[in-house]
């Protein structure tokens, strides 16, 4: 390589530490001669040297080393592995240091010991109150619910509605059995069985007027036999009460016992027939198979039931119709706007 | 996150979470409150958290929850001696995970909390720093503390029996 004035740096620092190469020599004594300028520039740098001076580190002892501080590495290295810190090169170096100092060796095994374990036993004992539903689910669920209201209470409606009929039905029976126990002729036994068995209000009442006149032993002893069956019966017709012996209008009769046995008298009227009343078994039974044939949460009841309960709640009138059994078109009907919307499918 | 994958994170999570608090304030009610209110907080968030980081959610929440506790409780009955002399060992013990015990509920709080991410869950430094608000060298330095701690109980045990 050529020594040039750009590029000369590099001879002169080697010139100087004797390092520059033999061959170089001859060429870089011309370069000198050539350029005066530079060779001053290099007797400059031969004078340039640092004193020597002689400085002492105080804090040597800190440096040094004891057991104490072997123990502490260790805690460090232990710790480090433990968490998985070190690297491979270091895990090794610190088992060698391990395999070298085996005082050391109990120490580590302890920080190997401090591993916790989750207690899996403990679990959280209200996971049930965490877990959550979705809004289809949600409506889902409101929507049986106002179903299984709805046919709750219709349930229990009609329940009573039954229960109430099947009352009547002992009411005529124990006036007739009164009539039965003063009047022993085997024609008036006939009669009151029938009238027991089927016979309408309107004919029991003449009946009762025709025999009550003239037999005052007969009201006497129905009314001593029971009072509060009898008398709501007999208050029906108040001329026949009139025209019979004083005794029976010095009885005070519970104006609130003659609306109930009134009331019950209408309820007779529709009962044409009470061999074709159901009892309460005989009801439960005919609805559970009612509910068996269609399903108790069929879509069709459930559709069913909350457009009853949509109607009732807005007061228009939304009905469907049926088509074997299933449901074919939805039908809204208000004041304003009435249309149809047809569910089968073409 | 949908309403499905919540209620797969009270599956996954609820016992983690639950064992987590109950391990830091020994309360068993508490700790459910602590943990209800942070499904009632996921739940609030559900769209805005993604199912990865469920977890995370939830301990982050759990445990900034279960600090507004102690600090309401220490408000209110102030606790200036909190942690016990280490040198008062009557206690008996049968086996090592009895020590362990007596020793992770002897630690300060930090220290308890980061390590039981640690053990217990598996955490990285810096899981448990996003976890506690704390930087990766802070988590490293009470991790080690704790170590150190565990290891002397457990030493002084086994000098005792």
């Amino acid at each position: 390589m050529m020594i040039t004035r750009d590029y000369y740096e590099t001879f002169f620092l080697d010139y100087l530490d004797g390092k520059l190469e033999e061959n170089m020599i001859d060429e870089f004594l011309d370069f000198l001669k050539q350029n005066p300028d530079l060779k001053e520039e290099l007797h400059l740098l031969e004078n340039i040297h640092l004193p020597e001076q002689q400085v002492v580190f105080s804090g040597k002892k800190h440096l040094y080393k004891s057991v104490a501080d072997e123990k502490a590495v260790l805690e460090i290295k232990s710790i480090a592995l433990m968490e998985g810190d070190l690297r491979e090169d270091e895990r090794e170096l610190f088992e060698v240091y391990l395999a070298n100092h085996p005082n050391l060796q109990k120490e580590h095994e302890l920080f190997a010991k401090t591993h916790l374990r989750a207690d899996t036993d403990i679990k959280y004992p209200d996971k049930k109150k965490l877990y959550r539903k979705s809004g289809t689910a949600i409506l889902l669920n409101w929507v049986v619910s106002v179903a299984a209201m709805v046919l709750i209470f219709y349930g229990i409606h009609s329940v009573l509605q039954n229960d109430n009929h099947n009352s009547l039905t002992p009411s005529i029976e124990k006036i007739a059995s009164v009539k039965q126990e003063s009047v022993p002729s085997k024609s008036k036994n006939e009669s009151m069985t029938k009238l027991g068995d089927a016979e309408p209000r309107e004919k029991l009442a003449n009946k009762a007027k025709s025999e009550l006149p003239g037999n005052h032993k007969l009201t006497r002893a129905a009314h001593n036999a029971n009072p509060a069956i009898i008398a709501p019966a007999l208050a029906r017709d108040l001329t026949v009460l009139e025209e019979i012996n004083p005794i029976r209008a010095s009885i005070k009769v519970d104006p609130i016992e003659n609306q109930l046995a009134e009331a019950h008298s209408v309820n007779m009227k529709p009962i044409r027939d009470p061999r074709k009343m159901m009892t309460l078994d005989e009801y439960l039974a005919s609805r559970v198979k009612e509910v068996g044939d269609e399903g108790l949460l069929s879509a069709n009841k459930i559709i069913r039931i909350g457009l009853n309960v949509a109607s009732e709640l807005s007061g228009n009138r939304i009905g469907y119709r049926l088509k074997n059994g299933k449901i074919s078109s939805l039908e809204f009907e208000s004041k304003l706007l009435a249309f149809s919307i047809p569910l089968e499918k073409k | 996150m949908n309403s499905k994958e919540y209620n797969h994170s009270v599956d996954l999570y609820s016992d983690n979470v639950y064992r987590f608090i109950l391990k830091n304030i020994r309360d068993e009610e508490r700790a459910r409150d602590i943990v209800q209110d942070s499904y009632e907080k996921l739940w609030r968030n559900v769209e805005n958290v993604n199912s990865d980081k469920v977890k995370a959610y939830l301990f982050t929440t759990a445990y900034h929850t279960m600090i507004d506790v102690i600090r309401k409780e220490r408000r209110q009955t102030p606790m200036d001696n909190y942690q016990i002399p280490e040198d008062t060992h009557d206690e008996q013990y049968s086996d090592l995970s009895e020590v362990l015990n007596e020793a992770v509920n002897r630690l300060p709080e930090i220290q308890r909390t980061v390590i039981l991410l640690r053990d217990y869950e598996g955490y990285s430094y810096k899981e448990i720093g996003e976890c506690t608000l704390l930087s990766e060298a802070q988590v490293k330095v009470y991790i080690y503390r704790a170590r150190v701690f565990l290891k002397n109980y457990i030493g002084k045990m086994e000098l005792v029996v």
